[in-house]
């Protein structure tokens, strides 16, 4: 069971990497700061995914995710805007942002992770696989299914 | 894809205490020794740490909960609080460590960028871009000498305000009053530190300039410095430049 003090605890130490991620779906620092929080809510409130021993930032990025992606929704209906034209893009550049996250809202989470672990932290195949505890083989394959269908 | 530089997220953990082992701490170090872009990187995303920490530096994890009725009278009283603490350090002339009292309200700093002919309020811990013009405003309650130099994230000055003088310039008692010209910024990217400072009686740029190079020496982390070590009321506004696309 998780409790207010580690959640305290995580976001002291990972705040600023769930910020990040936020900010490079949402592409605005006010709306990233808000979800921000929410991600840390959701998982005081959700702490199921919680498991004291394993490393939780994969866990909290899949909460990050969802989070903003239901937060892009939202905005999209409410502001009558397309959420890719909300604001600049911090983590890529413009088109690969609008490219890949027009198309990884219909993907599992964890094709998510991966896409977003390669695109947005530039990290090897290894690393991604090393951090969401899969195959480099399986890491491979999620990329190459995502890039195919979003191309088609 | 990363041409042998560590991913964002391993920067970004590197941050954290014993996030990483000793082996990829060392990796890291040893990277970034030859990599200028990879320290940019780092300096960046430390720098963006502190913003966030600075700017939510707790959870609100009672947010889904109605407000208690006493918070109102919670908030006045810290007003009260507040404006009883700044009204002892208004009377006793120590409104910043080693700074100088003037008369009337404290002396404020702001300025406006010009952004490919936008123009917007400027704020600390802004992005600003490399080639963005940079106006600054004071004000202040009496006459003074005021001078502005910038310090970037490997230590350089430049002198912002007065420029093409040895020392600062008189300017008169008012209300966002702008100074003349405007400031191009340079194509540096990273954190940088604007400190202005106000005094009674003339100031060399040179005297200042040395300042900020002892403290940069002390820490060699721009986050770090906040005051220098001369007389006069200091300001200090953090901000940061990004590349365009960034």
């Amino acid at each position: 069971m998780i409790t207010r003090s580690d959640v305290e605890d995580l976001y002291r130490r990972y705040g600023h990497v769930v910020f990040r991620r936020c900010r490079a779906i949402l592409g605005r620092e006010d709306e990233a700061e808000d979800a921000m929080q929410e991600v840390f809510i959701r998982a005081l409130k959700y702490g199921r995914g919680f498991r004291r021993g394993k490393k939780p930032l994969p866990w909290l990025f899949t909460i990050a995710t969802r989070v903003c992606f239901d937060r892009r929704r939202l905005l999209a209906r409410t502001t009558g805007l397309q959420a890719d034209a909300v604001a600049d893009p911090p983590g890529l550049n413009p088109e690969q942002r609008v490219l890949v996250l027009r198309h990884l809202e219909k993907f599992d989470s964890l094709t998510q992770e991966i896409v977003l672990c390669y695109h947005l932290e530039e990290m090897t195949m290894e690393e991604i696989a090393a951090h969401v505890g899969r195959s480099r083989k399986t890491v491979g394959k999620k990329l190459a299914r995502f890039k195919q269908e979003s191309q088609s | 894809m990363n041409n042998g530089c560590p991913s964002n997220l391993k920067l970004s953990l590197s941050l954290v205490d014993n996030e990483l082992s000793e082996k990829e701490r060392a990796d890291i170090e040893s990277h970034l020794s030859g990599c200028a872009r990879c320290r940019q990187r780092i300096e960046k995303l430390k720098f963006e740490r502190r913003s966030l920490y600075e700017r939510i530096p707790r959870l609100d994890l009672e947010e889904a909960r109605p407000r208690p009725r006493w918070q109102p009278a919670l908030a006045a009283a810290c007003a009260c609080l507040l404006l009883a603490i700044g009204l002892w350090f208004f009377w006793s002339g120590e409104d910043r460590p080693g700074s100088v009292a003037f008369k009337g309200e404290a002396p404020a700093l702001s300025f406006r960028v010009e952004r490919q002919g936008r123009v917007f309020e400027g704020r600390a811990h802004m992005q600003l871009r490399p080639g963005d013009r940079v106006r600054f405003a004071y004000s202040l309650g009496e006459n003074a000498y005021l001078l502005i130099i910038n310090l970037d994230g490997e230590g350089k000055t430049t002198a912002y305000y007065p420029s093409g003088s040895d020392e600062s310039l008189a300017v008169k008692a008012g209300q966002k009053v702008f100074l003349p010209g405007s400031i191009r910024l340079d194509q540096y990217l990273g954190p940088e530190r604007i400190f202005a400072v106000f005094t009674r009686k003339p100031l060399s740029v040179s005297e200042v300039e040395s300042a900020v190079d002892r403290a940069w020496k002390r820490t060699r982390d721009i986050e770090k410095i906040e005051t220098l070590s001369i007389e006069g009321y200091q300001i200090t506004i953090p901000i940061i430049k990004v590349k365009e696309d960034e």
